[in-house]
């Protein structure tokens, strides 16, 4: 701020606006001559691994044939079977289905997450009654749950639901808890001050200032909720990707195996890509360390 | 927005320690005019930020009366306001949004619209209505925070080290807005401060405490019309005294350190 000679002779007050200006640019001036193109190409950085690894596969199994095609089938034969099932429709019906379940889970977990977290992070009476139950449910590994899912849910849906629910829970519950409870004190007053009701100050400071907390806890709560997809379908199902990959174990064809393993990569990276941009979109005010370039 | 009266009378305040219990405050009665500007010198820790949380609201554990505009404070009051040491924006709301967050729950119509336009105006940040928190300096933070106790039309407002953050050029043009914004609204001032010259510029009365418990030591009511020049013979005569006082003060706090 230039230093004004007004300030040092009390004349009146003049509006600082216009010194504010450079304050007021965002970085929004783009990367320099040459930057556009760079910046793009970073984009695609992402990519130089899982291409790496292609060529490596297709190099050791249709050049140099180390592999038998019935332990690792090479990635043109994984493409064709893929082609395969996506034009029979049978793919098309296993993502469905389990991306129809994990939808389901994940908001069912998540949602209770939600409730209970904020409850638990705001009184401590409840953070007492619940707490120490939750906190030794959430250390039952997923795959422990599911004899007894099945023996109480019968084995349709209702069991698959439920133990996506419970992955997806967890993660959001712990981190909603630990976001309540870093709220700073001092924002906690100024609604104090301005008199807000209790539940203005939960939805007016509380939940915005526990964002951040709230997002990373759906985007692992969302992974888990694959998971532990995956862990109710290998065990009983007709459909889904987990069924695919029993399927092509007990029919030897690892090929299937294989589709149903890069299409669950593929779909975990896109849900996560979609909940990477909330995250990025509603995150925009804080002011944190956002790596090196 | 009009000045309200406050009025304490015979104000303790007691911090409980291990043993037994440790007054902040002692026994402190002070009246203050409508639309006057008043602060509270003193040595540091002595309790006048515990006074100005008695005063909003913040804290209700406490003996004797306080009353603003008539009525005893028994909680946070809509027409009391409270600017902090710290801007404390909220960090997710854009500069005008944060001024929002002032408005009382009916005012969020087209009058509080034009109320948070005209305190942009008012407070010199028109140019920066859309700008995160992050990416304000602090004597900007610091004007969009008294925008912001403004917009709930205080009649009174408590200010608690405003401008001890800021650098002495900035502090010296917020101390000029905040009597410009007083001009305008006319609220109750009560001011907090370390800076004998930001109370020397600023006030119709200074209170000197004691040290801790709060005690009120000397008033000093300073005559001097405004707009006022930091230069005036009276201010510095007052600035060597009010020194002397708090010197003396100081020196019997270290008196019963030493003696201890």
């Amino acid at each position: 701020m230039a230093l004004n000679e007004d300030i040092l002779l009390d004349k009146a007050y003049k509006p600082l606006s216009e010194s504010f200006a450079p304050l007021a640019q965002p970085n929004k001036q783009g990367p320099a001559r040459g930057g556009i193109a760079l910046k793009w190409l970073w984009r695609l950085a992402g990519l130089v691994l899982p291409a790496l690894l292609l060529v490596g596969w297709y190099v050791v199994t249709e050049v140099t044939h180390s592999f038998a095609a019935n332990q690792l089938p090479s990635p043109v034969r994984v493409w064709r079977t893929a082609q395969q099932l996506y034009s029979s429709g049978e793919l098309y019906k296993h993502v469905g289905a389990s991306l129809g379940r994990v939808l389901i889970g994940f908001s069912i977990g998540a949602g209770l997450a939600l409730a209970v977290g904020i409850a638990v992070g705001l009184w401590q009476p409840i953070e007492g009654l619940f707490d120490p139950f939750l906190q030794a449910l959430r250390n039952v590994p997923s795959l422990a749950w599911v004899p007894f899912l099945l023996l109480w849910l019968g084995i349709d849906e209702p069991p698959k639901l439920t133990l996506i629910a419970i992955g997806a829970f967890f993660p959001v519950y712990v981190n909603l808890v630990s976001g309540v409870r870093q709220v700073d004190r001092k924002l906690m007053e100024v609604g104090y001050i301005f008199g807000l009701s209790n539940f203005a100050q939960v939805y007016r400071i509380i939940l915005p200032a526990t964002l951040p907390y709230l997002l990373a806890g759906l985007r692992i709560g969302l992974g888990q909720s694959w998971l532990f997809l995956v862990a109710a379908e290998l065990i009983a199902s007709t459909r889904g990707l987990g069924f695919m990959l029993i399927d092509g174990e007990n029919s030897s064809r690892p090929d299937i195996m294989l589709v149903a393993i890069i299409v669950l990569a593929l779909l975990g990276k896109l849900c996560d890509t979609l909940l990477q941009l909330l995250e990025k979109r509603l995150l925009r005010w804080t002011d944190t360390f956002k790596g090196r370039k | 927005m009009k000045g309200s009266k406050l009025t304490l009378e015979a104000v303790s305040k007691y911090f409980p320690t291990e043993a037994t219990l440790a007054p902040v405050v002692s026994d402190f009665s002070l009246e203050i005019e409508p639309g006057q500007i008043v602060s509270l010198v003193g040595p540091s820790g002595c309790g006048k930020s515990t006074l100005l949380r008695l005063i909003s609201g913040l804290d209700r554990d406490y003996a004797g009366r306080i009353e603003v505009a008539g009525s005893a404070v028994t909680g946070p009051n809509p027409t009391t306001g409270l600017m902090f040491q710290e801007p404390r924006l909220f960090p997710w709301l854009d500069v005008t949004a944060n001024i929002a967050f002032g408005l009382p729950a009916e005012h969020k119509n087209k009058k509080g619209q034009a109320l948070v336009q005209e305190l942009l105006e008012q407070v010199g940040v028109a140019g920066a209505a859309k700008l995160l928190p992050r990416q304000l300096s602090g004597g900007m933070a610091q004007r969009v925070a008294l925008a912001r106790a403004l917009a709930s039309e205080p009649g009174l407002l408590l200010l608690d080290e405003p401008f001890s953050a800021v650098d002495a050029f900035t502090r010296m043009r917020l101390q000029d807005l905040l009597l410009r914004v007083w001009q305008r609204y006319q609220p109750t001032l009560l001011l907090v401060t370390h800076d004998l010259e930001e109370a020397l510029y600023l006030s119709d009365r200074i209170v000197v405490l004691t040290d801790r418990p709060a005690r009120i030591q000397h008033i000093y009511e300073i005559e001097v019309p405004r707009p006022r020049d930091r230069r005036h013979p009276e201010l510095l005569r007052l600035r060597s005294e009010l020194l002397g006082e708090l010197h003396l003060v100081n020196s019997v706090e270290m008196g019963e350190t030493s003696s201890r």
